[in-house]
């Protein structure tokens, strides 16, 4: 039930989870199939291929999965599924698709039709011609953005407390228009700066000052090499496809799930995963997204490991990557050896990152050491007596204290200018998932 | 030098009219010249410089991840049992919003010698009230325990005695349930706070708390009842009268009997059914007796409901059935009264009596409802009598109202109990009546072990025929329930 998007997709899919309302079920391999008779007079063509974990159901939920496949999937974990029914032309043309899906490594669809060449051509030329217009828009915002950041330092901060969920909206609105909406969600972060108490002019004036370097450094694009050009963009806002990203040369290592975290604004849903890669020893985080809701379709689970590839966005050093081609998948790994180190050393692995991303939040470092609570505050301090404030929500830090039990063991988390958020810890080979 | 506060305290006021000096900044931070500044955008003058020089302090700043003060705990003791297994362990926490079923699962978990891990008790702390730490103490484990003396669960609390939960509480309604429970542990220790809170509080509040030495009343109580019962408040008389005329012996027990025998005459007749005569003359104080001074139907009605049924043969030589049927067909209806009397003692054969009256009730255009049973009296009925009168009141479609007389049976429940339970909801449900959530939850807590398959598979049943949208929802719920509580007692019992 872990696939299932939310409890009440669970709780339907329950509900389905009898004989009664299917019929023609069947299995072969790894998949299975079967219609599902609701209330209308046409049972919905349900297919499911447990191995790649696909599913296609012909209702028009847009829950995914929907109850339709959760109670297939729950009748077949149950031993309740009648096997008996023959392959149906739906299931098959369903079992097609994922091979021709496996087969395919040019990212593109796998029955795509070739294009007419003078319309690919004008279809291009329109792509050129969007894509200078925004940079354009971008430009004309980014120079708004600057004129009222000097604005604000000129006439003073202090307006900015007066009313706070106002004072950047007009600007952050204007951000949306020019097209550079990763800005215009920074500036709407600003109010809850402002009302961070003690010391927030300082905090305040820290992300003006990032968003102040971003606008110069926007300004200079062309001048800045092209890893940090890519950088600058896409605090901007601007997104790589995945389609582009699937065309990027891919990382393939076996990739263990060491974070998750979920995180919703403005009603759209994310999910982060973190990786580390046994052979390359790289870090990756990996975003889902959603709406409205529905769950999150991914393969990774917390804990797990994946032979996969991974197409990493431009970034300095890369971090973000789009999940590509799943060779294989391994479960729980048992023989994880990642010893962790100072907090020293993780402290330099952040400078770096910062020296050459200067709006990065955080870097996934491994850390060996020994969790606490004193005074309301949870700490971690390193086998050479260094500590660093524990950064996150209250039951991942209780549970990693209760789980580590004042031993010290590798932490793995994101570190940050204000500490480490943790996210999992090692033990005996295994990677604990908070 | 001109640090970043320097910057922000410029910034704050507006450096239009806050001068700052950008000729102090320290060497490693560059900023341009007014006049050779470029790339930028927007007016000149010190806000560019300043917003150039804040951002360089402003990564310098980020870049050093803020320290923190070294500490390693002591470790905690080694586990002295093993933790539930993952599956059942994820059981526990979808039952953690229910107390009723956290209980029954923290006792199964305890009886097979395990604990709940640290990842398990957060989840089921997570979002709970302040006694759910209590609950899962006994399960907790030496790692649970040693994250509770370390404050990792803010806002929870240990398990309180009873004394402790009188000193603390404030709430009248808290007050009088920590009285009543330090009554049923210790009835003197009991009995020596309320006498120290007696003498302090007001008599309202000495009226509210003395009914909670009806929990173990005993002749010990008879000084302290009696001092309140000369006392001139009348609310703290009133209380001590009711509790002393339980107390055989008492001089108000006496003196109700004395009045029973006064004012209660049998007159035998030959070949004829003897008949009572009501009369005598009501005490002086009768207020403060809490009698009826005018009529003496009334006032021998009001000492019928304080003698104990058991003395009736004694001062009348009738038996109280027989006082019943004379009183009726005296013209009055006793029926009130002696439903008082048998519950203040507890008679069963008198509560027996009364719950099998006719519960018809005249109403208008609607000759064939019934009133509820009623469940305190019922309380007092041996199980099987209990367990029939539910079950019919179940079948019995006279009967509007069946759900609550669940209440009044233990668990576990029957079978019997439950099958009629949920016939009725087959038959009711669909049309829109059928119980409540809280008569589900009656239900579910207080089936059986031994009937928690039976009850899923009746419940599956219902749910996959599919009518009766209005109750589809709690049926789920209740099919859920069920399962997680059978999936407990398979593996833990």
């Amino acid at each position: 039930m872990e696939v299932a998007p939310d409890a009440s997709s669970r709780a339907a899919g329950r509900r389905l989870a009898v004989p009664g309302p299917w019929s023609g079920t069947g299995t072969q391999g790894a998949l299975l199939w079967g219609e599902c008779h609701g209330s209308g007079s046409t049972p919905y063509q349900v297919t499911v291929d447990v191995a790649a974990r696909r599913w296609k159901c012909s209702c028009p939920s847009r829950k995914f999965p929907c109850k339709h496949v959760l109670g297939l999937l729950l009748l077949w974990a149950d031993a309740r599924l009648d096997e008996s029914g023959t392959l149906t032309d739906f299931a098959e043309r369903f079992a097609r698709s994922g091979a021709a899906r496996r087969k395919s490594d040019d990212g593109s669809p796998a029955d795509a039709v070739p294009e007419d060449p003078a319309a690919a051509q004008a279809r291009r030329r329109g792509a050129e011609q969007r894509a200078a217009r925004r940079e354009e828009r971008v430009s004309e915002g980014m120079a708004e953005l600057e004129r009222w950041l000097q604005d604000q330092v000129s006439s003073g901060l202090a307006a900015a407390s007066r009313d706070p969920e106002q004072w950047a909206e007009q600007v952050a609105a204007r951000m949306v228009d020019a097209q550079a909406p990763a800005v215009a969600s920074a500036l709407r972060r600003l109010p809850r700066v402002v009302r961070s108490g003690d010391g927030w002019n300082e905090r305040l004036l820290e992300e003006l000052a990032r968003l102040h370097l971003l606008a110069r450094a926007w300004a200079r694009a062309a001048e800045l090499d092209e890893d940090l050009a890519a950088v600058v963009r896409r605090r901007v806002g601007f997104t790589v496809t995945t389609e582009e990203l699937l065309r990027v040369p891919p990382v393939r290592d076996r990739w263990t799930v060491v974070g998750l975290r979920d995180t919703e604004e403005d009603r759209l849903s994310t999910r982060t995963l973190w990786l580390r890669g046994r052979s390359t020893g790289r870090w990756a985080s990996v975003h889902y997204y959603s709406r409205g809701g529905e769950g999150f379709a991914t393969p990774l689970r917390r804990g797990e490991e994946v032979d996969a590839d991974l197409h990493f966005h431009p970034g300095r050093p890369p971090l973000r990557a789009a999940l590509g081609t799943v060779h294989a998948e391994h479960g729980r790994p048992a023989d994880c050896t990642w010893p962790g180190g100072t907090l020293a050393r993780a402290r330099a692995q952040w400078r770096e990152t910062l020296a050459r991303d200067p709006w990065s939040d955080g870097w996934p470092v491994v850390v060996r050491g020994t969790v606490d609570l004193v005074g309301g505050c949870f700490v971690l301090t390193d086998d050479d007596g260094d500590a660093v404030a524990l950064l996150g929500r209250w039951p991942g830090l209780v549970e990693l204290l209760g789980l580590t039990a004042a031993r010290s063991l590798p932490v793995v988390g994101e570190i940050g200018p204000d500490g480490l958020t943790p996210t999992a810890f090692l033990e005996d080979g295994t990677v604990v998932v908070l | 030098m001109t640090g970043f506060p320097d910057l922000a305290v410029a910034a704050t006021l507006g450096c239009a009219s806050r001068r700052v000096d950008l000729a102090g900044l320290p060497g490693e931070i560059s900023v341009p010249g007014e006049d050779a500044r470029a790339g930028g955008a927007g007016a000149g003058g010190p806000a560019p410089r300043l917003l150039d020089a804040a951002a360089q302090y402003a990564t310098a700043r980020r870049a050093r991840v803020r320290p923190a003060a070294p500490s390693r705990p002591e470790a905690p003791p080694p586990e002295t049992r093993p933790a539930v297994p993952p599956r059942l362990a994820g059981v526990v926490q979808r039952l953690a919003g229910d107390p009723e079923l956290l209980s029954e699962a923290v006792r199964l978990v305890a009886a097979r010698g395990l604990r709940l891990s640290p990842s398990t008790l957060v989840r089921c702390l997570e979002g709970a009230d302040e006694d759910r730490w209590a609950v899962l103490e006994p399960v907790a484990g030496q790692a649970g325990a040693w994250l509770f003396a370390k404050g990792a669960f803010p806002g929870q609390r240990p398990r309180l005695s009873a004394q402790e939960r009188w000193a603390r509480a404030t709430e009248p309604e808290a007050r009088t349930a920590a009285l009543r429970a330090l009554r049923a542990a210790d009835p003197a220790l009991g009995r020596e706070l309320l006498e120290q809170e007696l003498a302090v509080v007001r008599p309202r509040e000495r009226a509210a708390l003395l009914p909670a030495l009806e929990v173990g009343l005993g002749p010990e109580d008879l000084p302290l009842l009696t001092g309140q019962w000369e006392g001139r408040a009348a609310g703290p008389r009133a209380a001590a009268r009711d509790l002393l005329a339980r107390l055989p012996g008492s001089a108000v027990a006496r003196q109700h009997e004395a009045w029973a025998a006064e004012w209660i005459t049998v007159q035998r007749r030959l070949a004829r059914s003897p008949r009572l005569v009501l009369g005598g003359e009501g005490p002086p104080d009768a207020e403060r007796w809490g009698i009826p001074r005018d009529s003496a139907p009334a006032r021998v009605l009001q000492v019928v409901s304080r003698v104990p049924p058991d003395s009736w043969p004694r001062i009348l030589g009738l038996d109280v059935l027989e006082l019943a049927a004379l009183l009726e067909a005296a013209g009055t209806d006793p029926w009130p009264h002696l439903r008082t009397a048998a519950l203040t003692f507890r008679h069963r054969r008198l509560a027996s009596v009364i719950v099998h009256r006719p519960r018809q009730v005249r109403r208008a255009g609607d000759r064939s409802a019934v009133r509820p049973l009623d469940q305190d009296l019922l309380r007092l009925l041996e199980r099987p009598e209990q367990e029939r009168l539910v079950a019919q009141a179940l079948r019995s479609p006279e009967d509007r109202w069946p759900w609550d007389a669940v209440a009044a049976l233990a668990a576990p429940l029957p079978a019997a109990v439950w099958r009629a339970w949920l016939e009725r909801l087959v038959r009711e449900a669909p049309t829109g009546g059928g119980p409540t959530a809280a008569h589900w939850r009656m239900l579910l807590h207080r089936v059986g072990p031994a009937d928690l398959t039976a009850v899923g598979a009746a419940l599956r049943e219902l749910t996959a025929r599919g009518d009766g949208a209005a109750w589809r929802t709690p049926l789920h719920r209740a099919v859920e329930t069920l399962t997680l509580r059978s999936a407990l007692h398979e593996e833990l019992s």
